[in-house]
């Protein structure tokens, strides 16, 4: 029982009938839309008409757990034939893939492992995993502890997920021009490092040129060890002084090539930079920073704030001289506060022995 | 804007002219800033301005177009960083999502008018919102009211379409 094209079922003429109907869209453009909506729906669109029996596998986009009639935070579990197939079966370069995943077993570890993996065989440019805990705490997916490589990811962001060394050095992906991490946890970073005297975490990123650092909820950096010559006692340290590049903060070595770095200290900095940022009158982490950001251009400072909103900006600027110590292009040194207290005017006290007078 | 700014003439399908800052509509477009790198040899030291022929598209579709590639890519009228919506702290909107929004409220007809538009001048970024707008009216739908809202006509026979969703049954 053939029905050819000129079939009536369904034959509904296209609203307003101005002659550009989807079904006269190149095969390219449809498989763009088709990669904005969660992949379950994109697979089905198979059945709707013969041209789109296999559009789907040349999607330029893969969203599963986005939303939609896709049901939010579905266990790995139920995910694995449907990620497999759909992964696996497409066929094109992927621009994006965004994977909000649920509750995982152990076995799963290594499926979703494989996921990442297979994406960047697929060319993904933009690459979003969320191994979201429905109910916390649970123990963080651990990813490969493998280096990615790939000359097409630009931006890959991963929340609670956790990551040793191997997986943080992003030396083998040239591209990468936004990397996002929420909620997740880098761990033996410090003990691999200051045995094999490689900066963990993220090394030195030579095409990043903007980073925005927001240290929040807890935040924890398990060196505690902000710059070279602290004298932080963790067992992983070593406390000879100027320990050179080895040494030098996980999360700033990584930075050392932006431009436009800002730091955003909130209450719980006080928990991040508990070594350091507690100890009276000792600013040593932002000397580093001042001092180790060869590259760094404009320093935001916004300091002690529990929101967004400013009652107090001031801007440095070196007065006369500027200290050959510091970041040869740092000009500006922005300060936002809600309230100039104590604890503020001892960061101020400390930036003017730099010679860093503010204006408002 | 700083009068001696250049700007030059986009003509539409249907005839009617639209003036653009040239600064802007390079940023926005790669195919009108292929264009423009074309003319600009010959145009060089002439006061005369350009008009480009853009005969994909029409004045009603352009006028929109022009409308976006303004709010967007006018370093004057954009406020803070336009593209990173990364920087934006979490919660924060950023400013233009409203305009976006509001841009692809629009019918059917309209909004794929863009969408070839958009490909077309090769913006990418309007590319991606109208693309993301035609599946947002995908989403959601059975299969039947896609076909319906778009005019799609099911050309498979009964035995095709047993086949392809049992090829697919992983996905239904």
């Amino acid at each position: 029982m053939y029905r050819g094209k000129n079939s009536k079922r369904a034959a509904v003429p296209p609203a307003g009938g101005s002659g550009c109907s989807i079904e006269a869209m190149p095969d390219g453009i449809l498989e763009h839309i088709l990669g904005f909506l969660p992949a379950p729906e994109s697979v089905r669109t198979c059945v709707l008409a013969r041209r789109w029996r296999h559009l789907w596998r040349f999607a330029t986009g893969m969203r599963v757990g986005c939303g939609g009639d896709d049901d939010f935070l579905t266990p790995v579990k139920e995910r694995r034939e449907f990620m497999d197939r759909v992964l696996l079966g497409g066929e094109s370069p992927l621009h994006t893939c965004e994977f909000k995943l649920g509750e995982f077993q152990h076995e799963d570890v290594p499926r979703v492992n494989h996921w990442l993996r297979h994406a960047m065989m697929r060319k993904v440019r933009v690459f979003s995993l969320n191994m979201s805990p429905e109910e916390a705490p649970t123990p963080y997916l651990e990813l490969d502890d493998q280096p990615l490589a790939s000359q097409h990811l630009t931006r890959l962001d991963l929340s609670y997920v956790q990551a040793r060394n191997s997986f943080l050095d992003f030396s083998s992906c040239p591209s990468l021009e936004n990397l996002v991490l929420r909620y997740c946890e880098f761990w033996s970073a410090t003990k691999i490092s200051s045995k094999s005297g490689r900066t963990p975490v993220l090394d030195s990123m030579p095409s990043l040129v903007r980073a925005f650092v927001r240290m929040i909820d807890d935040c924890e950096d398990t060196c505690d060890k902000l710059l070279d010559n602290s004298q932080c006692g963790c067992e992983y340290c070593t406390t000879s002084g100027n320990g050179g590049d080895d040494n030098h903060s996980v999360v700033l070595k990584g930075l050392s090539e932006a431009t436009d770095l800002e730091l955003i200290s909130s209450p719980e900095l006080t928990l991040f930079l508990n070594e350091c940022w507690c100890m009276p009158d000792d600013f040593t982490p932002l000397a580093c920073i001042l001092e180790h950001s060869p590259v760094l251009e404009e320093l935001t400072l916004e300091l002690f704030c529990e929101s967004s909103e400013y009652e107090v900006e001031m801007e440095g600027r070196f007065s006369v001289e500027r200290p050959t110590t510091i970041s040869k292009h740092l000009n500006i040194v922005e300060v936002k506060c809600q309230d100039v207290d104590k604890r503020v005017l001892k960061v101020l006290k400390f930036l003017c022995t730099f010679n860093i007078r503010f204006s408002f | 804007m700083a009068s001696e700014k250049k700007v030059v003439f986009l003509r539409s399908s249907d005839g009617e002219a639209f003036e653009v800052s040239e600064e802007v509509i390079s940023a926005a477009s790669v195919t009108i800033k292929g264009m423009i790198d074309e003319e600009s040899p010959s145009r060089a030291d002439t006061a005369a301005t350009t008009t480009l022929a853009i005969p994909n598209v029409t004045a009603a579709t352009l006028s929109r177009v022009l409308h976006y590639v303004n709010k967007h890519f006018d370093a004057a009228a954009v406020v803070g960083r336009p593209d990173d919506y990364i920087f934006c702290a979490p919660g924060d909107e950023h400013p233009l999502a409203r305009f976006d929004d509001d841009f692809v409220d629009v019918d059917n007809d309209t909004l794929i008018d863009l969408v070839h538009a958009a490909e077309y001048l090769h913006i990418k970024k309007l590319f991606d919102l109208t693309c993301k707008a035609v599946a947002d009216k995908l989403k959601g739908r059975t299969i039947d009211q896609i076909r319906e809202t778009f005019g799609i006509v099911n050309d498979y026979t009964v035995e095709e379409e047993v086949e392809v969703y049992r090829e697919n049954s992983w996905a239904f």
